[in-house]
């Protein structure tokens, strides 16, 4: 799927990567890594060398890191560095801790973007709005030298609050990944981690990376809407498709849609 | 280790530093707060809070912890710097803007990073050590073991560390960045429902499988366990007795009971029972060997019943 009017993007996680038979030369960029889980960073890891095979640019998708995810993307930044050049590579930062290792590791010049999860410290959405928390949150983003903010996407033209920040010289843009929309993450996950008793303790979180095997719809009676579990976050399914117009786009500062066939 | 308790009125201040509280901090109204809940009504009611607090031998601190804090409102900012003047021993914080104007505006007060805004490492540690943060408050969903080198980083800085008591608050989400609440992009079937707290019955959930993969025992494995895990109330805890007796171990300074919409009974008990169970673990600690202690603390916090003797 590709969007008129607008940079496209394509989200891939690595079972695709490693099967995927399309023709993906209608998109700019190809989306990969672990968008919300550390311990699936293992998973990109090693199977990494794939991302040789395509010539699409690459943003390497990075999620909330604790000490053990802080190595991982070290490892995978470094294959990122000495594999792609810097103007081919974007990373996207769900944790302010990965923008120290990737400048550590590229230097200044590398485009990092906040991903869905981090943005919501900068904006708020809902179905049909996305407002700016405020100006100052963006100036510090704009200090960490960051102007990307990704987000996903809407029921409607949605209302926005930007005018406010006309006499003030803050940066921003959107990538908005369609057509599921994050809700929210755990670092032990619904899907994959293992009980606990009171008595027990853990290094890092124990996972026998069974998310892999699939996704889970879960309906019940507090919602209308169904509920998507995935790796260690939940989901909902965006049906509408009045947003996915370059004007709309244009209208709340997005340039590049990210299609999610597979969330 | 000190215990640092919400409090919702005046009235609770003294019976809570009898329970065994150190510190106390509170909600105001007119300055955003994470869930906008309980909350102190006007200055002059927050002065007599800090100048109770104070006569009672304990810091106060200002929640000022929602992440959405709109930094343009003036009328917030001021009622910040009228709550610094009267003395307030420093601010819980979690929005990037909030420090940013509080270091602009040379506001010159603690601040406690919340664990609305996450430390998972020792990087955003850094980041945030920037900041005149005073204590970060260490999010429930990360463990001891995990935490061993951002402790560490904060000693060295002279930062003081806080977790919350594994009883009283136990979100497996990352609360501050959660679209569970409310219904932002789902509807809900009637206005009490709450994805949050689920509490749902088994016979209420249904789970489907998408996108398959190639293992249909894992997946039949894993259906099963999201269903359950969807009536009951999410993913597992991280914190448990035994985690909290790390973090104790490691030198965690703080413990923070947070339940801010309990009533005041129930704060009194849990304030009184995080007491007992800090000095249960201070004392085994002094008298037995790590693993000893360890499985001696687990035992009395899961038998502790809750109820004031």
């Amino acid at each position: 799927m590709k969007l008129k009017g607008i940079k496209n993007a394509i989200k891939l996680k690595h079972n695709h990567l490693k099967s995927f038979s399309f023709d993906l030369k209608d998109y700019e960029f190809l989306y990969t890594g672990s968008e919300f889980c550390e311990n699936l960073l293992e998973v990109y890891l090693d199977v990494i060398d794939i991302l040789k095979n395509f010539d699409n640019k690459i943003c390497f998708l990075t999620p909330p890191v604790s000490y053990k995810g802080i190595e991982l993307c070290f490892k995978i930044f470094k294959w990122l560095k000495d594999n792609k050049k810097n103007e081919e590579i974007e990373i996207t930062a769900n944790d302010f801790g990965t923008i120290n290792v990737a400048r550590e590791v590229f230097g200044k010049k590398i485009k990092i973007n906040f991903g869905r999860h981090i943005t919501k410290h900068f904006f708020s959405t809902d179905k049909t709005s996305i407002r700016a928390n405020s100006l100052d949150c963006l100036v510090f983003a704009n200090k960490m030298n960051i102007e990307r903010f990704e987000i996903s996407s809407f029921d409607t033209v949605p209302s926005h609050n930007f005018d406010i920040f006309k006499k003030n010289r803050v940066r921003f843009f959107f990538s908005v990944f369609y057509p599921y929309v994050n809700l929210t993450m755990s670092r032990n996950c619904l899907l994959g981690m293992p009980d606990n008793s009171p008595s027990s303790t853990i290094k890092n979180i124990p996972c026998s990376k069974e998310c892999v095997s699939g996704d889970y719809c879960v309906t019940n009676n507090k919602t209308r809407t169904d509920l998507i579990a995935s790796e260690n976050s939940l989901f909902v399914k965006n049906t509408s498709d009045i947003f996915l117009s370059w004007k709309v786009f244009k209208s709340i500062r997005a340039d590049r849609a990210v299609y999610c066939p597979f969330l | 280790m000190k215990l640092l308790s919400c409090i919702t009125s005046l009235n609770e201040i003294i019976p809570i530093k009898k329970a065994g509280a150190d510190e106390v901090y509170f909600a105001y109204e007119k300055v955003y707060n994470y869930g906008n809940s309980k909350s102190l009504k006007n200055l002059s009611e927050v002065k007599k809070a800090v100048n109770i607090s104070h006569k009672a031998g304990m810091k106060a601190f200002l929640a000022a912890n929602d992440i959405m804090f709109d930094t343009q409102n003036h009328k917030a900012i001021k009622e910040i710097k009228s709550i610094v003047s009267m003395g307030i021993d420093g601010i819980i914080v979690s929005s990037v803007g909030l420090l940013l104007k509080l270091k602009k505006l040379n506001i010159k007060v603690p601040i406690h990073l919340s664990s609305l805004n996450p430390v998972f490492n020792i990087e955003t540690a850094r980041i945030f050590s920037k900041f005149n943060i005073s204590r970060i408050i260490l999010p429930n969903q990360i463990s001891a073991y995990e935490s061993k080198d951002i402790i560490n980083f904060c000693r060295e800085k002279k930062i003081e560390t806080e977790v919350f008591y594994f009883r009283y608050f136990g979100c497996p989400y990352i609360n501050g960045y959660c679209y569970l609440h409310g219904d932002r992009y789902f509807d809900l079937t009637s206005e009490e429902a709450c994805l949050c707290k689920i509490d749902e019955r088994r016979n209420n959930v249904n789970v489907k499988v998408l996108n398959y993969g190639n293992n249909n025992s894992i997946v039949a494995k894993v259906r099963k366990r999201v269903r359950e895990r969807f009536s009951k109330g999410g993913p597992p805890r991280i914190m448990t007795a035994a985690e909290f007796f790390d973090f104790y171990r490691l030198g965690v300074t703080h413990v923070k009971y947070g339940t801010r919409t309990d009533d005041t009974r129930t704060k009194i008990i849990n304030v009184y029972n995080i007491k007992k169970a800090i000095d249960y673990m201070m004392n085994v600690s002094s008298m037995c060997d790590y693993d000893e202690a360890k499985k001696r603390f687990v035992k009395y916090a899961i038998g502790n019943s809750g109820v004031i003797k």
